[in-house]
Parts: C-alpha cells; sequence; structure tokens
C-alpha cells in the first residue's frame, strides 16, 4: 500500500499478547485514517454502552496515510476511544514526533485492549514488541517518565505517556507525546490509566511509500508555496503563536470572561500573545515536517511562578486567565507547565476552575468545602486547584470530574459551561453565532477543531461573514465539519487549513495513496465520519437531545461589547443544520442516509 | 478617538495604541500610512487599496457589517486593527 503501512498492531493488555493484522484497504480508502479509520475500527468492535475505564473498552492510536510523509505538517495521530468526561466517542489529536514514529515502525494502528494486572509500558521497536513492568514508572510525572525511559532506551526511542492524572483517573487527562504536545481533550489519557497502561515508547526505520513521487513533489512545491504567502502560517503564527488570538477575540466582545459571563477581559492584553512574546518567550517549536513552528517555549525565570517547558497555547492562556478572571501571564503559564507534567487538559482544567470560582462567588460552595479562597482573579488559589486535581487531594478530587458533575454535584449545572459534559473552549458563541452550532452538535461535546467557524466569522478565513448572524451558518458548519473529518483522518495539522483549501488536501491525498479519490467522494470520507461517530453516539445513550448548549448561551444576553444583547439562535440553525445533515427533523440519522454513506 | 494596533502591526508602529482625531475609517488608514511611512502602506494597501487580509473593527464591529472605509467616527470610538491572523 502507498500512504498506508498496511499493518494493525494489536496488543491484548490482559493476556499480555502481541498480534500483527493486516489493515483492509477497503477500510482505509472508505476512512482514510487516524480519526476515520481509528473510529471505524473502534465503533466495530467495541460495544457503545461500554464503560469509558471498564477493560472492555479499548484505546486505538490511529495515524493517518499522510502522517510521516513530507506532506506539510504531516506529524498527526488521533487517540480514538469512548470518553469518560462525555460518554461519547472521543477522538483526540496531537503532533509531535511520536505519530510519525509510529509509521515508521510500520503500523497505521495500534489497537490497546483489556487491562494489564499491573503498570506496564509497551515498546514498539520495528517488528520488535514488547510489554514491560512500569511500576518503577506509576506515579510519576510526564516529564521524569520521559527522562527515566530515554534514560534506559535512548533519544531515538518516541514517547507518549500519561502522567499522575491519568493514573488517577482524572476524567479529562490526557496522553502527552514528546513530552509536551498532548492528545488532550476528552479524558484519553483516564482511559490508558484505566488500563494500567504508563506509557508507549516507539523507534522504526521504515519509510512511507508515495504512491507518485513526482506528482507530489509538485504538490508539495505549490502547498508550502501557500503557506509561505499566507500572512497567518508564514508570520502570525510563527511570531505569535495561537495566543494571537487573546486581544483579537476580546475586542470581538466574545472572549469567554469570569465562565462566560461577559465577552471581554479588561486584562487581556496582559495575557495575550504580544505580551507572551515580550515577557517569556524563548523559543518557538515545530513539529515534525511542520512549516509553521506555531509551538512556544516559555520560560518563568524566577518568582512563585518560576518554569520552563512548552506553552501556552491560546486555549490555555484563555481558560486559566479570562475565564478564571486572571491577568498573571506567569501563573498562567506555570498552570500550563504544571498541567503538562501531570497531563491535564488546560481547556477542562481552566474551565472547571472558573465554574468553581462562579460558584464559590454565589455562595453555592463554601471555603469550607473547597479548602481554598476560589473567587475570580485568585492566581495562588488557580495554581493550588490544578496540583490537587492531578492528583485527586482535597477538592481536587471534585474538580477532577470536570465542570458538569462538579455543578451537577451541587445541583446547579447550568453553571457548567459545557455541551455533552465537554468544557467549550476560547469563543463565547452569543458572538459568533455559528460556533454555537458546532458547540451543540459537535460529537465529542464541547469543542473548537471539529468545525472552526471562528475561522470565517471572526478571522474572515476563506471569507468574512458576519458573526452576529444566523443565516447560512448550517451550511458553513457542516462543511467544516466534513472537511476537519477528512484533514483528521489525513495525518496533517488543521492548522494548514489557514492557507491551503479542500482542494489541496485531495492533491496531497491523492499523490501519497494515488487511491483515486474524486475531491467530492473525499469530502464524503468526512460526512461518513461524521455520521458513523454520531451513530456512535447514539447507541451510547448521547442522542439528538443532547445537541444543546449551556443555558446561560441561549438564555443570557452579553451585557455589554458588540454583541450586546445576544443569545445564540440555536434552535433555527439546529433546524437547518439537520436538514442539510439529512438526518430527519428531530436530528436521528436515516437508514437511507447510512445506507448511502457505506457505513 | 483610540486606534488600537494589534498582532506583528506594532512591529511597525512601537506602540499599541494612539489617539487620533479623523473623521472616518479612510481618514485612520491615510493617517497611519502618513505617521509610519512606506513599511506601513506595504501592510495595510493592495494596488492602492485596503488590503483585503486587514480586519478593520470599530467598537469590535467589523467595518465590513458598518459602512466599510466611509464608516464615520465619533470621538469615543475604538478603532482596533489587525493583519490575517488566526489561532485555535
Amino acid at each position: 500500500m502507498n500512504g498506508w503501512m498496511g499493518q494493525i498492531l494489536r496488543i491484548n493488555l490482559t493476556e499480555e499478547t502481541v498480534n500483527v493484522e493486516e489493515l483492509d484497504q477497503t477500510l482505509a480508502k472508505d476512512y482514510i485514517g487516524a480519526r476515520g479509520l481509528g473510529t471505524k475500527i473502534f465503533c466495530d468492535e467495541v460495544e457503545p454502552t461500554v464503560d469509558p475505564l471498564a477493560h472492555e473498552n479499548k484505546l486505538i492510536f490511529a495515524t493517518g496515510p499522510l502522517t510521516g510523509t513530507a506532506a506539510v505538517s504531516g506529524s498527526r495521530y488521533n487517540v480514538v476511544t469512548k470518553s469518560p468526561l462525555t460518554g461519547t466517542i472521543a477522538a483526540s489529536n496531537s503532533g509531535g514526533y511520536f505519530p510519525s514514529e509510529l509509521k515508521y515502525a510500520g503500523y497505521d494502528v495500534v489497537i490497546f485492549e483489556g487491562k494489564a494486572s499491573r503498570p506496564v509500558y509497551i515498546v514498539i521497536d520495528d517488528d520488535q514488541v514488547k510489554i514491560e513492568s512500569a511500576e518503577e514508572l506509576w506515579g510519576e510525572t510526564i516529564l521524569e517518565t520521559d527522562n527515566q525511559l530515554r534514560a534506559k532506551y535512548g533519544d531515538n526511542f518516541r514517547i507518549a505517556a500519561i502522567g499522575p492524572a491519568g493514573e488517577n483517573l482524572v476524567k479529562f487527562a490526557c496522553i502527552m507525546n514528546d513530552r509536551e504536545r498532548a492528545a488532550g481533550r476528552s479524558g484519553v489519557g483516564a482511559v490508558m490509566g484505566s488500563k494500567n497502561l504508563k506509557a508507549v515508547i516507539v523507534r522504526g526505520t521504515q519509510g512511507v511509500r508515495v504512491a507518485n513521487k513526482g506528482k507530489f513533489k509538485d504538490v508539495l512545491r505549490n502547498c508550502l508555496g501557500k503557506i509561505k504567502e499566507s500572512g497567518v502560517t508564514n508570520e502570525g503564527l510563527p511570531a505569535l503563536g495561537t495566543a494571537v488570538l487573546v486581544n483579537i477575540i476580546s475586542e470581538h466582545g466574545n472572549l469567554p470572561t469570569r465562565n462566560f459571563q461577559k465577552g471581554n477581559f479588561e486584562g487581556a492584553e496582559q495575557v495575550s500573545g504580544e505580551a507572551l512574546a515580550d515577557e517569556l518567550l524563548v523559543k518557538n517549536k515545530a513539529c515534525a515536517g511542520c512549516p509553521i513552528g506555531c509551538g512556544r517555549v516559555s520560560l518563568v525565570p524566577d518568582g512563585e511562578y518560576k518554569g520552563f517547558g512548552e506553552g501556552p497555547e491560546y486555549e490555555t492562556l484563555w481558560a486559566f486567565g479570562p475565564d478564571c478572571g486572571i491577568d498573571n501571564l506567569e501563573a498562567i503559564t506555570k498552570d500550563n507547565f504544571i498541567c503538562n507534567e501531570l497531563g491535564l487538559d488546560t481547556i477542562t482544567m481552566g474551565t472547571t476552575i472558573a465554574c468553581a470560582m462562579e460558584m464559590y462567588e454565589e455562595g453555592i460552595i463554601t471555603k469550607d468545602e473547597l479548602g481554598l479562597e476560589l473567587e475570580f482573579g485568585n492566581a495562588q488559589a488557580m495554581v493550588e486547584a490544578v496540583k490537587l486535581t492531578g492528583t485527586r487531594e482535597g477538592i481536587g478530587d471534585l474538580l477532577a470530574e470536570g465542570s458538569y458533575r462538579l455543578a451537577e454535584k451541587y445541583d446547579c449545572p447550568e453553571y457548567s459551561m459545557s455541551s455533552k459534559k465537554q468544557e467549550y473552549p476560547a469563543y463565547d458563541p452569543r458572538g459568533s453565532q455559528g460556533m454555537g452550532l458546532e458547540y451543540a452538535t459537535s460529537n465529542r461535546g464541547g469543542c473548537h477543531v471539529r468545525g472552526y467557524l471562528t475561522s470565517p466569522e471572526i478571522l474572515g478565513i476563506p471569507e468574512a461573514i458576519d458573526p452576529l448572524t444566523i443565516e447560512g451558518k448550517a451550511e458553513w458548519v457542516k462543511i467544516f465539519q466534513d472537511l476537519t473529518g477528512v484533514v483528521d483522518a489525513s495525518g496533517i495539522c488543521l492548522f494548514t487549513t489557514f492557507a491551503l483549501g479542500g482542494g489541496d488536501i485531495h492533491e496531497l491525498l491523492e499523490a501519497v495513496t494515488g487511491v483515486g479519490y474524486t475531491e467530492e467522494e473525499m469530502m464524503k470520507v468526512g460526512e461518513r465520519i461524521w455520521n458513523l461517530e454520531r451513530l456512535f453516539n447514539y447507541e451510547a445513550g448521547v442522542g439528538p437531545d443532547e445537541d444543546k448548549l449551556a443555558k446561560r448561551l441561549v438564555e443570557e444576553p452579553l451585557p455589554e461589547g458588540p454583541a450586546e444583547g445576544k443569545v445564540v439562535g440555536l434552535e433555527t440553525m439546529l433546524e437547518e443544520y439537520y436538514q442539510l445533515r439529512g438526518w430527519t427533523p428531530e436530528g436521528d440519522v436515516k437508514e437511507e442516509k447510512i445506507a448511502e454513506l457505506g457505513i | 478617538m483610540k486606534v488600537k494596533l494589534l498582532a506583528t502591526l506594532r512591529n511597525i508602529t512601537d506602540c499599541n495604541e494612539l489617539e487620533l482625531e479623523v473623521e472616518n475609517i479612510q481618514e485612520v488608514v491615510e493617517k497611519l500610512i502618513e505617521l509610519y511611512g512606506e513599511e506601513m502602506k506595504t501592510e495595510l494597501l493592495e494596488s492602492d487599496q485596503l488590503d483585503e487580509t486587514i480586519t478593520i473593527l470599530v467598537n469590535g464591529r467589523n467595518m465590513l457589517y458598518l459602512n466599510g472605509l466611509k464608516t464615520k467616527l465619533k470621538r469615543n470610538d475604538i478603532v482596533t486593527i489587525f493583519p490575517q491572523v488566526a489561532g485555535g
């Protein structure tokens, strides 16, 4: 096969057996790879009603055909499982170097099933696969785990691991790879922890075969030209990282502040990408084969928040900053470092603290219960709350359940800013209506990277559309969701789409795989993935009734700024969206749609 | 009114914001070019027209949904200008 390595590695942790299986070529063509192929295999093998933390749940690492090739930013893999946070399908995406190394070792997909009887890690060295005891690593941070494994195996191995948060089954624990890249959302790290699987280390010596090398070279030259021409991928992201958005989103009045109580933050400038570049940035960092290099490496040289490491990204700056009413850049950066060490999703961590802060200020939860003065703006208390969460100590045990379960326990779920129990990222949809539809319909709950409507609504890419209107948004959301499915499945980074279009992705896939997709067929793959995920969720008990938003977003108008007086017009957009998707007016996937897509 | 400059535009101005007394957005663009010269002109204009990749907000609202370059400005208005950027 070209693009694909043609092999699946299956590791049964209960039996401690390892098997290599041939990749079904039709399946690969129909679902491409990564999020698509991983989800298809997962849905074929796992009962949707499975307890996410039971041994019957499986954990799948899946790469795409462009992963490990010279395709721009072809460095991604997806972790697919059933999420302990949402109860839905989880597909969590990460870059770095680990994903390409999995391909070089000869595997498109690795399936972990069962549960080890003791803590273990896996060594994948081309076709030599071993299950080793991780008893000495259990309890260690990500960085310490990485250090110890490197000391033992050398720097040629790439490492993915969980930290204490994954071991302690924190519902939003990450799997970290290459020390500081995260398969961040939906608690995939907790599933890994539930299997007593501490780490996976991999080294490979094989290349990825390309179907049409001449065409690939031409397509690549064209794509790299577009990346270089784009102000976004050639200037903005390298210079200021994703954090460039802090000021811009705040100016638009949709930077969620103090648990989404308002949409602009008075301290935005202090926690902006510009401030980060001036004050803490040491250098940029790129994933394998990436010409953009949006990653940040930062240093807090001294003081109580002293530290060094990767980050913070826009989402992290926001979650620990404006959403918690905090304008202390050093404290936010410290929180990022702690999350990286413990293996915590910074979005859910920050927003869960923001939820607790509002509950505290409203008198719903007391200082005695919290053990902390967790009012908005208290940076010290926030940092302490993060540490407690990773180890589930004190109030950390409750925060580790995420904001929905926290607020539900106190009979006020409306304080959780989430859909399908996963917290929203850094865009208030009352000032970006299409994003509201995206949050409500996302198959993994509150999420911006399933259909990033901020791109046209706020950033004008690929064209500007009015963020405050609802007309035509359903179609935009559908197209973005389907195209994102293709990008995620292919193994390249979503950020390439700030410069590249669907046609470019199609040409890259064609040159590498040579399977003969038309562009329309490629988009059909995206739609197939979307519908398959939805069908899984339905069977898992998360149906169309959950296509909703937090009450605040549909009932409480934004109090000020350009979107003053606005709530999300979800009902109208949703009706149009279901129609465009070819579903019933109630949001159910019709049999004829299932047949049309060949699911 | 206050004019805020974001992202890489600050590399040209070396300041985050400035006060201008002008009538409309067109005059803001002209004034910025007058103050900061060729580098600002290259950043803001494409074939003597406002570059499509430049976003200009008036009190947080994109001028495209107001009256474009002709959008009139009042003393307390805040104008925000930035080049095409993205993140996520």
